[in-house]
């Protein structure tokens, strides 16, 4: 055990966090915007859109995060000259937003579902029009069942971005095997790593908590 | 003021509306009665195109919208001309009482917000819910949110309240309080539709009776006319058979007995934990038998019992065609009565539906705290979780 080299790899990997933490939040707000269009799409079964969205999430629910990321960093290039000079990092946010609004696609949509019909019937009985129910009405209270499956999403984007490292973006898991590979450390490049990722990880389980106590106004006696 | 012409609407194969034609003069309470799935609910969701009909025509104030040709535009403004008070009451459960009434003031009316409030805080005083405007529906009991769903109606000021069976959903002593608004909207002249399973209430607030069966108006007239002196054969036998319906705590009586072998079957049926072949349970004091004075039949039943030095309420079911009517209520009152003339000092019993019992004043009480009256291990529940409260009655 070497606890100067276990010291310089966690300072080299904080010096790179912003990478992975940005790498992150981009993709969980791309992901989210993408899966709530595909899920409203979906809701209000919108023919052909929702067909070519249905044979998307199954694609990329149906295939690894690795060839996912080499096709679009790799493959498409080939065809496509002008994404040639795309870097790295704006491909990782690409492959990492397809690949997670896949799956939080159904999350969304099964929130819409949860909203009664007849809140919905409610608020177009009183004047309402379909858009402002789904504004105000609708979208309000799926939030609140989203949100816990959300937050298993985003921790799954977190440990997505180690990911980018197979396509060269130099986060903390590049920094920490690259300074491994070097050294033979192994053990606490790694180790520090994931204490890393896990301290991330504690950290958005606090806020979730903190969410989902704010969301829950009106649903406790 | 609304006119529906030649309405006709169609689930699948099934004809459900065949056909109405009705009239609404303004300031007029009109109430629809008749048996379940003849179509009453229906028609009063084709008047805001909750349900889409196939051809006819609904006027509302001064517009008119004709099946088959309506736009998206001409739905909505047609569902700004009423306002609908659902049996579930649909309240926004993520929105206080005071938002749930401002809601489609600020959205459908575009009401600014200050004068949202105000209409809505003086729209909830009407209905006796200003107190609790800070609240959420989720802690309201059904009869403060369907007064809360009325008020959210009624601010938006439409031509015509349309009630789809207001007080279906509460429970009986929730249900005075909403008829009560309904009756003060009578008053003040309020044009409404209501769709009701209360006859004495539509005989007592509606200017005009319809009657519907089978998709069709039978008969309309004054509500004297229509429920005193029907003068179709379907509508006679109607009133003839929810007459029989309303059964009442007059038409029955209690026996006393020990025939628990007997009532088994009936106990098994309500879904109590007994078989067939179950012997008296320990320590039987008495059964009581439900009996219909009419027919002689018995429609429910229960027993006391005297084990472990405790005093027991060890079953007590009525027939599924008699519940809602109080009488399980007044069963379980006559037993308490039985139990004093015991001595008993408390009763304890295990509930499947502990709200029931709260409202007779039992409380439950933890596991722990109850002394042995029912032996867990060899109920055949046990393993599978049990479903039950312990609850206890101090006399």
């Amino acid at each position: 055990m070497s606890l100067e080299f276990s010291f310089n790899t966690l300072g080299a990997m904080v010096r790179v966090l912003p990478v992975t933490l940005s790498l992150t939040a981009l993709s969980f707000a791309a992901s989210l915007v993408l899966a709530i269009i595909i899920a409203v799409i979906d809701y209000f079964r919108v023919p052909v859109l929702r067909q070519i969205f249905a044979v998307y999430v199954s694609f990329f629910r149906g295939t690894p995060l690795i060839p996912q990321l080499f096709l679009l960093y790799f493959g498409i290039p080939t065809f496509v000259a002008s994404l040639r000079d795309v870097p790295a990092f704006t491909v990782c946010v690409a492959g990492l937003t397809l690949n997670s609004a896949a799956y939080m696609k159904e999350v969304v949509r099964g929130a819409l579902l949860s909203v009664p019909d007849g809140q919905k019937e409610a608020a177009l009985a009183h004047g309402m029009t379909p858009v402002q129910t789904m504004f105000r009405i609708v979208l309000p209270q799926a939030t609140r069942v989203a949100v816990p499956s959300l937050f298993n999403n985003l921790v799954d984007i977190v440990k997505g971005t180690s990911m980018a490292f197979t396509i060269g973006v130099i986060e903390i898991t590049a920094t920490a095997s690259l300074r491994a590979s070097v050294t033979f450390n192994y053990f606490e490049a790694y180790m520090v790593l994931m204490l890393l990722y896990w301290v991330i990880i504690l950290i958005l389980e606090r806020v979730e908590a903190a969410v989902e106590k704010r969301l829950a106004v009106g649903y406790n006696r | 003021m609304i006119k529906i012409q030649n309405l006709h609407k169609t689930f699948g194969s099934l004809e459900v509306l065949k056909g109405i034609d009705l009239e609404i003069k303004k300031g007029e309470v009109v109430a629809v009665i008749g048996s379940s799935g003849t179509g009453k609910s229906t028609l009063l969701r084709c008047m805001n195109y909750l349900e889409t009909p196939d051809t006819g025509s609904i006027t509302i104030g001064d517009i008119t919208v004709t099946a088959g040709k309506a736009s998206k535009k001409e739905i909505h403004e047609l569902r700004k001309h009423s306002a609908m008070i659902f049996q579930n009451y649909n309240l926004f459960s993520h929105k206080d009482v005071l938002h749930n009434v401002m809601e489609p003031l600020i959205t459908a009316k575009k009401m600014k917000k200050e004068k949202a409030e105000r209409t809505a805080v003086s729209y909830l005083e009407k209905v006796g819910m200003k107190e609790k405007m800070g609240q959420f529906p989720i802690t309201l009991s059904g009869g403060q949110q369907q007064r809360v769903a009325i008020a959210r109606s009624m601010a938006t000021e439409p031509n015509v309240l349309l009630f789809d069976e207001p007080t279906s959903a509460l429970d009986p002593e929730w249900v005075q309080e909403v008829l009560e608004v309904i009756r003060k909207l009578a008053r003040a002249h309020f044009t409404m539709l209501i769709v009701t399973h209360e006859m004495q209430f539509a005989k007592e607030v509606a200017d005009r009776v319809v009657f519907m069966d089978g998709g069709k108006i039978v008969e309309e007239g004054s509500a004297k006319e229509v429920l005193e002196h029907p003068r179709q054969e379907r509508t006679k036998e109607f009133l003839k058979l929810s007459g029989k319906d309303a059964a009442d705590e007059d038409s029955v009586e209690i026996k006393k007995s020990m025939n628990f072998k007997d009532m088994l079957p009936m106990f098994i049926e309500a879904g109590l934990e007994f078989k067939p072949d179950d012997p008296d349970p320990e320590g039987l004091l008495v059964c009581f038998e439900l009996i219909d004075k009419k027919s002689g039949k018995r429609i429910g039943g229960g027993s006391l019992a005297k084990a472990y030095g405790e005093f027991l309420i060890r079953s007590v079911a009525v027939e599924k065609a008699y519940q809602g009517k109080g009488l399980g209520r007044k069963l379980v009152e006559y037993m308490i009565e039985e139990a004093k003339a015991w001595d008993a000092r408390r009763l304890l019993l295990t509930a499947k539906v502990p709200g029931f019992y709260k409202k007779l004043g039992f409380a439950v009480i933890p596991r722990e705290d109850a002394p042995p009256i029912s032996d867990c291990a060899s109920c055949p529940q046990f393993h599978n979780g049990c479903d039950s409260e312990i609850m206890r009655l101090e006399l």
